[in-house]
């Protein structure tokens, strides 16, 4: 979980980096590195979510 | 600040929050973790860490792009968004000029359109205009966070004289001037735009190329 946890953090800053400086290259950054870190995360934490379902016999 | 500025400090605030909150903690040291009381609920340590991860990688993310881009897309209307890449600058402070003769200038200093200058001559009109506007900002961010670009910028394509007679065509003023009415023919099919009878809209390539005499005062550096 610290992968993506680590992911979100640094994606969420981007993205609060951006929306307090407006810099044009911050939202550059937060349109192609944090919207993507955001969801390699999220597919990431799916996927453990699954697996673990899974391992349960839930799913 | 706007209001999905706001939401974004906070959806992002918390995203990093619940990060290190995720970061610090083990799952397999939390089984035998005292509970944790949450108002009227008691929940396992173990069951609290996947509520946290559920709302930090799940939820919360999802809020915070979506108010993010919402903020990009609906901030890149204004002026200042245009401004904040420095290729745009000599627009800008052409525009906001009062001395400047430039087609954008006399709209501006005349008040012709009282916000958002930029987008409301550069977008189209309806849903396909300004979805067209959103996708050419995108593209525009690639090219000048990558550098792929040469000063002075150009138009990539014949800027649309729809956006000019959607506000003038039809007005008493505009129909007194008779050429108006053989032109129209010839500016709907492209062969003639606004600009060969009234003016540059911006300052010239010339004016913005670097190293230019008026090049400093554009970029907003000092007086001409």
């Amino acid at each position: 979980m610290k992968a993506e946890a680590t992911l979100t953090a640094l994606a969420s800053a981007i993205a609060i980096g951006f929306v307090v400086t407006r810099n044009a290259y911050l939202m550059g950054a937060t349109v192609f590195v944090a919207t993507p870190l955001w969801l390699v995360a999220l597919v990431f934490y799916v996927r453990r979510v699954f697996k673990e379902l899974h391992e349960r016999d839930v799913l | 600040m706007s209001v999905f500025s706001l939401l974004t400090l906070l959806f992002g605030g918390l995203t990093i929050v619940g990060a290190v909150y995720l970061f610090v903690r083990s799952p397999a040291r939390l089984v035998s973790a005292p509970a944790v009381r949450l108002g009227f609920v008691t929940l396992s340590a173990l069951t609290f860490y996947k509520l946290v991860a559920f709302v930090t990688l799940g939820a919360l993310p999802v809020a915070a792009a979506t108010t993010t881009h919402l903020e990009l897309l609906e901030g890149a209307k204004e002026v200042s968004a245009c401004g904040d890449c420095h290729v745009m600058t000599p627009m800008v402070t052409d525009m906001r000029d009062p001395s400047s003769d430039s087609l954008a200038a006399r709209h501006f200093k005349n008040r012709y359109i009282s916000d958002q200058q930029c987008y409301h001559c550069h977008a189209g009109y309806g849903f396909n205009g300004a979805f067209a506007a959103k996708m050419e900002g995108y593209r525009h961010l690639v090219r000048y966070t990558t550098h792929l670009y040469e000063e002075p910028i150009k138009m990539r394509v014949t800027f649309d004289v729809a956006s000019c007679l959607s506000c003038h065509r039809g007005t008493v003023k505009f129909a007194a001037i008779n050429s108006h009415a053989v032109a129209l023919s010839r500016l709907h099919d492209g062969s003639v735009s606004c600009v060969n009878c009234h003016g540059p809209a911006h300052p010239t390539r010339a004016e913005r190329t670097p190293g230019s005499a008026k090049y400093n005062y554009l970029m907003g550096k000092n007086a001409p």
